[in-house]
């Protein structure tokens, strides 16, 4: 065993011994379960997208002159980590997988050739794809190529779940909506990425950003609408789909109050529909409400739309009782609410929605997740965590709505290794302060509702020495550990 | 001459039968899992394995893997299989018997009216997958399995790109009839023959 695989074994014997008091507590409760049958399930991930500049030092090969492998480097992703998640997902058959952005590196401005808008969406001309590549653009910007030919990829990657009864349902994140003048590798000398207008430092979203999520993931929200892939492929029609262009447009984020100070539409950025269940009876279970929203906006950069989301459950509300049903909220956006401190005892810099520096917005974006009692599903911090939420609105709803983060689908862990490894004589070692031994597992989450109307989490993840699959404990309520937390 | 004629053959059929009665045994127990790890996930895409040694012309009658539900309900279905150890590392691995088994509690699950007679001594691997005909979506497998009566070879896990040694440590039984030894046999088959040859001399004795 190298030295680099014992101290990875060491981790993993850290994450065992943790599991030991999950299993403890899983021993201690009765060993048969009761059979409630699950009537709809969904899984969800976020952040695939690799990093040519700072990559996790597992992923750098030696074979490769420890460098990342030359296919992650061409179309930034990690295939590996993205690959063996979206393979376990197939087997756990759910009828959608969320995905909660960061699918690209991104990072640039990708505007289109002149002759290629024919569209005009959210706004402004969209980046549509030429219906013809007999076109006479001869000046295509880099940052669109860099762009498309990511966004392509990562299509391909999640092609197969279509054929196996999974929808993807994508999710704007910062790597999409935003340009940053200097990530890499935009900052090449001799000055930052000029193609970022609005600052010469800061990352920022752009409508044109926008547009190019809109231009390549579009037909995906679009079939809500439509059905016709969608039911196809889920057995099971969505409804009620509020701010997808075309349909519902007044239904979209209005600019200011809660909302934030937004200068784009919205739409299919910030969208949302129904799923009606369906018991073994026949009978309707649960109405269940899925909301995406775009945490990085045009005009209002790290912020969720609560005024349109309150508004936007308060009607599924009143279609759920209507159907004389439970009403299920489900929320998916990028960055997490609440920021999670993997480096325990350390420093973490807020990166979540908690860091804006109008407060009020987030603690807003809470109460109506709390208000609902809705679960709420993010990415962005590269690394799985699971905690509750507290309303600190000066009239506070009573519920600890959860918060899922997982924004492991791949992308560089946040807390880093020490040392080279491998392909160096250097010692790699695990991070002295992780929180929990599992902020290092690739992972996913999956929601399972039942026949009872009860709505169960799981999340399953492998290490990064890639080992099999294993159950994720939720750690955060002192004194329990536990393998399977009941969300609703 | 007449006992004579009866015991012979009798001692004959004893010889032939008796190799066919026969105990059950524990050619594999991994011992109870001690919960000290975090649970590992069984589904479609990632099986697991241990090696195990079976004896010449035992049957392997029960399999029985330590499950906790994971995201399955009771009566969800996996699949025991048990492979030759001859390639099962390789990409065509040679399955010789497979079973379908339902996860029913937390605990010990699987089959015990099994009937597998792979014929040849040597080693083995059973196998706990999740085939196409499976219901399962994600059984939890707690680990490491220690303590047991009969420990695994060695241990093997298949993440989609065939086995490979150096899976987890997982609660697995594997119970067999073992044939009466071949020594006991041929005393059986002695003593008939000594019993009827006796009893011929001694129904000539009477007769001189």
């Amino acid at each position: 065993m190298s030295n680099w695989d014992f101290k990875r074994a060491s981790r993993v014997t850290s994450a065992m011994t943790i599991g030991a008091i999950a299993l403890s507590a899983l021993a201690l409760s009765p060993a048969a379960h009761a059979s409630d049958p699950v009537i709809f399930s969904f899984a969800t991930v976020g952040d695939s997208r690799q990093d040519n500049a700072a990559p996790d030092a597992t992923q750098l090969i030696p074979q490769f002159s420890g460098s990342i492998l030359p296919q992650d480097h061409q179309w930034l992703q990690n295939t590996q980590a993205f690959s063996e998640i979206l393979r376990n997902v197939q087997a756990q058959k759910p009828q959608l997988l969320f995905f909660n952005g960061d699918m690209i590196y991104g990072y640039g401005t990708p505007v289109p050739p002149a002759t290629w808008s024919t569209t005009n969406i959210n706004g402004q001309a969209a980046a549509t794809l030429p219906n013809t590549w007999n076109t006479p653009a001869t000046n295509v910007s880099p940052d669109f190529v860099f762009e498309y030919i990511q966004y392509a990829f990562w299509r391909g990657m999640v092609a197969p779940l279509f054929n196996t009864g999974t929808y993807v349902i994508p999710v704007p994140g910062n790597h999409e909506t935003q340009c940053s003048p200097t990530a890499s590798p935009y900052a090449a000398a001799p000055a930052n990425n000029p193609n970022c207008t609005l600052s010469p430092s800061t990352k920022h979203a752009y409508a044109a950003n926008e547009s190019a999520f809109i231009a390549n993931m579009g037909d995906l929200i679009e079939d809500l609408v439509t059905n016709q892939r969608f039911s196809t492929v889920t057995k099971i029609p969505a409804a009620n789909v509020s701010n997808v262009n075309g349909l519902t447009t007044a239904s979209a984020p209005q600019p200011g109050g809660n909302n934030g100070p937004l200068t784009t539409s919205q739409a299919y950025l910030s969208y949302s529909f129904d799923i009606q269940s369906t018991l073994p009876s026949g009978a309707n279970g649960p109405l269940l409400h899925f909301a995406i929203v775009n945490t990085d906006p045009s005009g209002s950069d790290n912020t969720a739309p609560a005024a349109w989301l309150a508004s936007d459950f308060a009607a599924a509300q009143t279609r759920g009782s209507s159907a004389g049903v439970a009403t299920k909220f489900f929320v998916f956006g990028h960055k997490p609410a609440q920021t999670y401190n993997y480096a325990a005892g350390g420093t973490t810099a807020a990166g979540g929605l908690d860091s804006n520096t109008n407060h009020a917005l987030v603690q807003q974006f809470i109460h109506v997740l709390a208000q609902y009692n809705a679960t709420y599903f993010s990415g962005h911090e590269h690394t799985v965590n699971v905690q509750q939420l507290t309303d600190t609105t000066a009239s506070p709803s009573p519920n600890k709505p959860f918060q899922v983060i997982v924004g492991s689908g791949g992308s560089p862990f946040d807390d880093k290794l020490t040392g080279t490894c491998p392909g160096s004589a250097s010692v790699c070692l695990e991070p002295a302060n992780e929180a929990n031994p599992t902020d290092r597992y690739y992972a996913w989450a999956t929601v399972q509702v039942h026949q009872s109307g009860a709505v169960t989490l799981s999340v399953n993840g492998f290490s990064d020495t890639y080992q099999p699959v294993q159950s994720i404990p939720y750690y955060n309520v002192p004194g329990t550990v536990f393998t399977q937390a009941t969300l609703q | 001459m007449k006992i004579s004629l009866i015991a012979f053959p009798a001692a004959l059929l004893m010889a032939a039968l008796v190799p066919e009665i026969s105990g059950a045994s524990v050619v594999l127990d991994t011992g109870t899992p001690s919960t000290a790890g975090l649970p590992y996930t069984l589904n479609g895409t990632t099986f697991y394995a241990a090696e195990f040694n079976l004896g010449a012309n035992q049957t392997i009658t029960g399999v029985q893997a330590f499950l906790t539900a994971g995201q399955d309900q009771p009566g969800d279905t996996f699949t025991i299989a048990l492979y030759d150890a001859a390639g099962f590392t390789g990409n065509y691995p040679n399955q010789l018997f497979s079973s379908q088994a339902a996860y029913n509690t937390d605990g010990w699950n699987g089959s015990s009216n099994l009937a597998w007679t792979p014929g040849t001594a040597g080693e083995y691997w059973v196998a706990l997958e999740v085939g196409l005909n499976d219901s399962a979506v994600g059984l939890a497998l707690p680990t490491p399995a220690t303590g047991g009566t009969a420990p695994a070879l060695a241990f093997a896990s298949n993440q989609g790109n065939g086995y490979a040694l150096g899976g987890p440590a997982i609660g697995l039984q594997v119970t067999a009839t073992t044939p009466v030894p071949l020594p006991g046999t041929a005393w059986l088959l002695a003593s008939g023959l000594l019993g009827a040859g006796a009893l011929g001399r001694s129904r000539a004795a009477k007769r001189a």
